[in-house]
């Protein structure tokens, strides 16, 4: 039974449709997010970290479809979300932030604590815990961004263009995280860097103007992709392949 | 203080579940009560203490990180075992440079079900306790080590140091001279 | 977890010093995958041996490895990280507040800055600065700590279990608890202005403010709200007439008006459950 399943999702800001129709599932596993801007990634985000409704379709995470209010709760103490634009309050420190999220996030007392330093922990920034978020640099904060995320073990994690301010050595233990996190929980990472979904996940969803265009193991794209595509790596000839396809059709 | 109280009437089960949360007291518990007889069970295993207390160590640090993936389904201990039984392994073949031996293809993997149904289920019977006494020592390690802790002749193999065709030879003859001894 | 059979006690003893034969040992380590009391006896037998010197050894060596135990976060600490958290609780807001505050204090206390106030009209006798501006304090203080023109973290908390309604349910207490107590303290002072005076306008406009919140954004409602109670004092005081809403307000407009609001929030709860307010781009 797929994490997250979305069945005829529709969502728009006032007359403009930006979601049409998606029907996707997302098991356990790395799940890459791909498709070009605009083609609706981070309001499909938004919505399966429940902070948008769809306007019409259905949406069910972890086995609930999200329509009671309590049911809505519960899903929300087992999900993390990094928000694309990820805001934050300059004069907390790196474990102060984290231990709001997981005061916010309902992790009970008596191991929040411990739940907080293992966050920070994992992220990499244990030296730098009691530093407040203003004097981190921009990698440092997405990093505080990804540890707020997972403090409270999700089930589900969702994170909107997590790698954006990552150097290359902190994108490898990113994807290291990941991969270790995606063993036992479903993932869905959003990206434009087309390499790191060959990198890291076990499975590609492409997207394209609000509709769904791929679903399936990234082998799969780079097998769809046309050697006289654009593009420098396999993958990234596999994705312009299929996307093109796709706007031919259409 | 009453944490203490609740830690130590909970059942084993509920233990991990705590230790699932990162529940400290949980896992001190689940330690106390457990590793006594994981030590020792491992030490009749192999006789190097570090060996022991490596895999002693690693046991628990792996209970510590993947409680979770207790499936809630028969006794905690087995489960323990289980995990211990590994770690003995792992802890074995880091220490040996000893480069691993590939078994005969066309061995079938000794099955632990048939071979329990032989040793494990009369277990008090006099003669099968017998027989098994009269058995030589290089076949009872063999017996132990695939039937009463279930491990695939590979990892036998790697605890004994004894190369994996050896220990499938070994194990039918252990089950041949045990039939005959029954019989 | 009683079973008929455990094992004797010289056994456990022979096992525990590693003095049993391999067939005997085989039974006793069957049976104690299974039976919890035996492994506890087992436990109690080994004191001593070096299988219980391993045992020590290693506890030793795990909590090492393990992160620093630590404890839990206390009230105190929780309190104040929760009192941060909300934007309207920042130092600039608290020092806006306080400033706003002492200047109304000071011109109730001044008798030659009485406002509207001529001697004999009620504003020079009874009128207060506090009184008159404390509701208004409560109404921006919650409309400046919720909301995603307000909170940089608004989109995060929305997909968390607190966020939405019990999110800024408690961040209108911890306003309340700042603006309160310090303009009761003040109306203590002044002698311009009785509890009554400063708690019942102050509740039934921020709960006002909530249940039009859950219909229009919270920043227009705290601004209809907030203009709608500065127009009913203002007014009559222009002309020269006494405003019943801060002459006398009445528990009877006052109550029922707290928990109508107050009804309205619980019943369009599901308005804010999808923190947005807009969260649209």
């Amino acid at each position: 039974m797929p994490q997250v399943k979305t069945h005829k999702l529709v969502f728009g800001y006032r007359r403009r449709q930006v979601i049409k129709g998606l029907t996707l599932s997302f098991g356990t596993g790395v799940h890459g997010l791909l498709g070009p801007n605009g083609a609706g990634k981070t309001t499909l985000m938004r919505m399966l970290a429940t902070v948008n409704r769809p306007d019409s379709g259905t949406l069910t995470v972890l086995g609930d479809p999200l329509s009671s209010e309590a049911g809505l709760r519960s899903v929300r103490r087992r999900i993390g979300y990094l928000p694309q634009a990820f805001g934050f309050y300059p004069r907390f420190t790196v474990r102060e932030f984290v231990e709001y999220f997981a005061w916010l996030k309902e992790v009970p007392r008596g191991r929040l604590s411990d739940a907080v330093d293992r966050a920070i922990e994992r992220v990499g920034l244990g030296e730098r815990a009691d530093d407040r978020l203003k004097t981190l640099s921009g990698g440092m904060l997405r990093r505080v961004g990804i540890a707020q995320a997972i403090v409270n073990d999700p089930e589900v994690l969702l994170l909107d263009e997590p790698t954006a301010g990552l150097d290359p050595e902190q994108r490898m233990d990113f994807r290291v995280l990941l991969r270790d996190i995606g063993r036992d929980n479903c993932v869905i990472t959003s990206t434009h860097l087309i390499e790191d979904v060959a990198a890291a996940c076990t499975a590609v969803t492409l997207i394209d103007s609000g509709q769904s265009v791929f679903q399936g193991t990234p082998a799969q794209l780079i097998a769809a992709g046309d050697p006289d595509c654009d593009g420098d790596t396999p993958v990234e000839r596999g994705y312009t392949s299929v996307l093109r396809a796709f706007r031919a059709a259409s | 203080m009453r944490d203490r109280h609740d830690v130590t009437s909970a059942d084993d089960a509920v233990l991990l579940r705590g230790v699932v949360r990162g529940d400290r007291a949980a896992f001190d518990e689940l330690y106390r009560r457990h590793a006594t007889w994981i030590t020792l069970r491992l030490r009749r295993r192999a006789r190097d203490e570090d060996l022991v207390a490596e895999a002693l160590q690693d046991t628990f640090l792996t209970v510590w990180r993947s409680a979770g993936s207790y499936a809630g389904r028969g006794e905690v201990a087995g489960w323990l075992w289980t995990i211990a039984g590994s770690r003995l392994i792992d802890a074995v073949r880091r220490r040996s440079r000893r480069v691993e031996s590939v078994g005969e293809p066309e061995e079938g993997v000794l099955t632990a079900p048939s071979a329990e149904d032989e040793v494990m289920a009369p277990l008090y019977d006099a003669r099968l306790a017998s027989a098994l006494k009269g058995l030589a020592p290089e076949l009872r390690e063999v017996l132990q080590a695939t039937v009463l802790d279930g491990l695939t002749s590979k990892e036998a193999a790697v605890l004994l140091g004894i190369p994996e065709g050896t220990v499938k030879t070994r194990a039918r003859r252990a089950r041949g001279s045990l039939r005959e001894a029954m019989s | 977890m009683s079973r008929q059979w455990h094992v004797p006690e010289p056994t456990l003893v022979a096992y525990a010093v590693e003095d049993l034969s391999d067939v005997d040992s085989w039974s006793v380590e069957a049976h104690l995958v299974a039976c919890a009391d035996c492994r506890a006896a087992l436990t109690r037998a080994s004191a001593g041996t070096p299988a219980s010197a391993t045992v020590d050894l290693v506890r030793e060596r795990i909590e090492l490895d393990l992160p620093a135990r630590r404890a839990p976060m206390g009230w105190t600490r929780q309190f104040f990280l929760v009192l941060r958290g909300a934007p309207g609780a920042r130092s600039s807001w608290l020092l806006a507040l306080g400033l706003v505050l002492v200047a109304a204090s000071l011109l109730d206390a001044s008798p030659l800055s009485k406002g509207f106030g001529e001697p004999g009209t009620w504003w020079f006798a009874h009128g207060s600065y506090v009184v008159l501006v404390a509701p208004l304090l409560q109404i921006a203080g919650v409309a400046l700590s919720y909301g995603p023109w307000i909170d940089p973290c608004h989109e995060m908390t929305g997909s968390t279990p607190l966020g939405g309604l019990r999110l800024l349910l408690i961040r209108t207490l911890l306003v309340l608890v700042t603006v309160v107590p310090a303009t009761l303290v003040i109306g203590l002072f002044t002698e311009r202005g009785t509890p009554v005076l400063t708690l019942l306008p102050g509740l039934g406009l921020t709960s006002l403010t909530l249940a039009l919140g859950s219909v229009v954004q919270l920043r227009h409602a705290a601004l209809v709200v907030g203009g709608g109670w500065l127009t009913a004092c203002v007014v009559p005081l222009l002309v020269k007439t006494v405003p019943q809403v801060l002459a006398s307000p009445l528990p009877v407009v006052w109550v029922p008006v707290i928990i109508l609001s107050s009804a309205t929030v619980l019943l369009r709860r599901r308005s804010f459950t999808y923190a947005p307010q807009l969260v649209r781009s």
